[in-house]
């Protein structure tokens, strides 16, 4: 979900980049201590560019060759705005935003918050006897709506 | 004095209160006049207020709609597709988790 695609785009294809190379977590994880962390103590914008995104790339023992070329190309772009069009078809416009098996979890919540939905969850998914390989799939996506509703508007049969 | 000026007297005082009668009415109308239109004056400055406090109140229930409007409903199961980002690796746990969580964040 890019909220500030001026400053963080590059770094959104970058974890696009570095799935490609099996390594999107670390990449990730990298990212938010040595460039966010940075970025927001400074409100330095250059420490979410693409040197630093590079550097971190290269610590992490990526290809950065193909790192770049990968974060320039056709599919990251798409799948950077494919994940966009996602969120935006429910009603997500800013971060950070969760999907607990389908329900919404909004905003920077309490620990306790997560845990009350995910118990829920978990017990509505036990005694689905739906295995956990094809949960998602069968029962949050197959089932689930579509589109998003508010609280203003009734359930659709 | 004769009776002729006793009545003139009479009428002098007749005439007197007559005209301070007048002049007190004339008095009292004007008070009321005033009254009223200080009255007309307040209530058009409350109307006004009123009218005020009504757009602020038209104005906030419209925003508290529009804010419900985009809460979504608490008993949504909402279908997020997430074959892509899977499929690109874009994923960390346990594929066999029954609990998914999607995860939309900035790194701004």
């Amino acid at each position: 979900m890019v909220v500030h695609p001026q400053v963080v785009m590059d770094a959104h294809r970058a974890g696009c980049a570095a799935a490609k190379q099996g390594k999107f977590v670390a990449f990730k994880d990298a990212f938010w201590d040595k460039a966010f962390d940075p970025y927001a103590a400074a409100r330095e914008p250059s420490k979410l560019g693409v040197d630093n995104i590079m550097a971190i790339a290269k610590d992490l023992g990526l290809d950065t060759a193909k790192l770049k070329i990968d974060m320039e190309g056709p599919q990251c772009r798409a799948q950077v705005d494919n994940d966009m069009s996602e969120l935006a078809k429910f009603h997500v416009s800013g971060t950070p935003f969760f999907f607990i098996n389908g329900k919404v979890l909004d905003g920077a919540q309490p620990k306790e918050e997560f845990k009350k939905i995910i118990d829920e969850r978990l017990k509505v998914a036990e005694a689905s006897g739906v295995s956990g390989a094809d949960y998602y799939e069968k029962e949050v996506f197959g089932k689930g709506e579509k589109q998003f509703r508010s609280k203003q508007d009734p359930k659709r049969p | 004095m004769t009776n002729l000026t006793h009545g003139a007297l009479l009428a002098t005082v007749l005439a007197a209160l007559g005209g301070c009668q007048h002049q007190a009415q004339r008095a009292n109308n004007a008070t009321l006049e005033q009254r009223l239109a200080r009255l007309e004056a307040a209530y058009a400055k409350d109307a006004e207020a009123l009218e005020f406090l009504n757009k602020v109140y038209e104005q906030q229930k419209a925003q508290q709609q529009a804010h419900e409007r985009e809460e979504p409903a608490p008993d949504a199961v909402f279908a997020v597709d997430i074959t892509p980002d899977v499929k690109a690796g874009q994923v960390e746990g346990s594929p066999q988790a029954l609990v998914t969580i999607v995860e939309a964040w900035d790194f701004a």
